[in-house]
């Protein structure tokens, strides 16, 4: 059974099957949505402007040119992409095998950077992808659920310190911040989606200036209220619902794309809450329990 | 105390406690530095103040002559970013006069000594001229892909525009490149 030590919720053995395969068929859907959009290595027809910038892992993987080497090639960048793939499904299957799990961490790390080095920038959506795995490395339990809590407080980090950036450059109090990071960003699609219903509701929210202004000041508290995280986790429910609205609200105003760090958003869940009846029913089922 | 994460950790496992421990500070002192460095991220996303400008800049690109590739057909998201960043980042260096930003941004900030012990690492960092050359065969070779139309030719116009209230408006159009297949 699952069990509550201070703030840290511990999930069984058999739990963690469970949470692994949750959090590897998210990353195989990730990657197939990746083959669709073009941006697997093999997909990327060798590129050639990187970016490296001064991110001193970017600046050793360049130095080992590692990511030249697999989009230069065609065949190892596909073979690349096949054991890309073919780790992230072993570790669905096999969740226990650690091996399988460094493998994948390993191809993704290098994905990861190959994929921002030659996008010409250093997206950070990726980045619940390339950390989810790491609790699965280890075989015991306990060192799991503290791994895994680990993760739950990077994603509380993460808000919060897009809180305090936002607060401490006083970006929070800047005359119309939120209107005119949608002007900047929207300029684009405005210009080449004209009629479209987006289009139309962009135009009406650049005469609605209070309302975009504040949804940016809103955005800005709903960040800042996952320091409540930090102390309890009587309220992962409702930074659940944030950790949701937090990204339609980046997609929606400011036109960035960061749905898939919501993964990391499966630390806020109680899957003990959803196990745990589901296990109860089964044995009763089986016939391993008798009902009083 | 004796409740705290990091504390149970230090019970269970020091060798986890001094990994999570490590990464804490790193995390925490790339932010205080200001500057990422891969796993030690920084969420400063959107918090510099805007300033308003008078103009907008949009790069529009257009293939064979004939066709607009708008990124926002393909609403995977990623396609769009690989439509429309790398070519943003081949404009500013050609707006540096064919200097890779990173290397003027290193330059300012080092001594020449420091940049001159850098020097092993140039090719690895910067792109040069060849590699600027081979922008446009490479963007024609995944427009092609990512269009299914072969791609002989294309075209990046600079548009400049203004909002007059919610309304767009286009203040000039200039041909920014243009690239033909051998």
């Amino acid at each position: 059974m699952g069990k509550t030590i201070a703030h840290i919720l511990f999930y069984t053995p058999w739990e963690r099957k469970r949470i692994a395969r949750v959090v590897f068929a998210l990353t195989l859907a990730s990657l197939v949505w990746s083959f669709f959009s073009h941006t697997l290595l093999h997909q990327l027809q060798q590129p050639v402007l990187k970016f490296p910038y001064v991110d001193v892992t970017y600046w050793v993987m360049h130095y080992l040119q590692l990511p030249q080497l697999i989009t230069g090639h065609f065949w190892l960048a596909c073979l690349f992409d096949l054991a890309l793939f073919t780790f992230c499904v072993l570790c669905y299957i096999y969740p226990e095998k650690r091996w399988y799990v460094w493998s994948f961490i390993g191809l993704y790390l290098i994905y990861f950077i190959t994929f921002n080095t030659f996008g010409g920038h250093h997206t950070n959506h990726k980045i619940g992808f390339l950390l989810m795995a790491i609790p699965f490395t280890v075989t015991n339990y306990k060192s799991f659920n503290y791994l895994w809590q680990g993760l739950r407080y990077f994603l509380l980090f993460a808000y919060t310190d897009a809180f305090l950036w936002k607060f401490f450059r006083w970006a929070w109090l800047h005359a119309d911040q939120g209107m005119l990071i949608m002007k900047k960003n929207q300029a684009a699609y405005l210009y080449l989606n004209p009629d479209t219903f987006f289009a139309g509701l962009y135009r009406w929210l650049l005469q609605q200036p209070m309302l975009v202004n504040g949804a940016y000041i809103a955005g800005t508290i709903l960040e800042g209220v996952f320091i409540i995280g930090f102390f309890t986790r009587k309220y992962d429910k409702y930074l659940l619902v944030f950790s949701i609205l937090l990204p339609l609200g980046f997609w929606l105003t400011a036109d960035a794309y960061f749905f898939e760090f919501l993964v990391l958003s499966l630390t806020l869940v109680n899957f003990h809450a959803i196990y745990a009846p589901r296990r109860f029913a089964n044995n009763l089922k089986r016939g391993a329990l008798t009902p009083v | 105390m004796k409740k705290t994460f990091l504390y149970q950790v230090w019970l269970h496992n020091k060798k986890l406690f001094y990994i999570m421990a490590i990464f804490t500070v790193l995390t925490v002192g790339a932010n205080l530095a200001g500057d990422q460095v891969t796993p030690f991220f920084v969420w400063g996303m959107y918090s510099a103040k805007e300033e308003p400008v008078r103009q907008y800049s949009i790069l529009q690109t257009t293939i064979n002559d004939s066709m607009v590739v708008d990124p926002y057909d393909r609403p995977i998201c990623d396609t769009r970013f690989y439509l429309t960043s790398p070519l943003a980042w081949y404009k500013k260096i050609k707006d540096n006069n064919s200097v890779d930003p990173t290397q003027s941004f290193l330059q300012a900030k080092l001594s020449p000594a420091r940049f001159e012990s850098l020097g092993f690492l140039q090719n690895a960092l910067f792109n040069n001229r060849q590699q600027q050359d081979a922008f446009f065969p490479w963007y024609a070779r995944y427009l092609t892909q990512v269009t299914t139309t072969p791609v002989q030719s294309i075209r990046i116009d600079e548009i400049k525009v203004h909002y007059a209230g919610p309304k767009l408006v286009v203040d000039s159009i200039h041909l920014f490149n243009r690239w033909e297949k051998p």
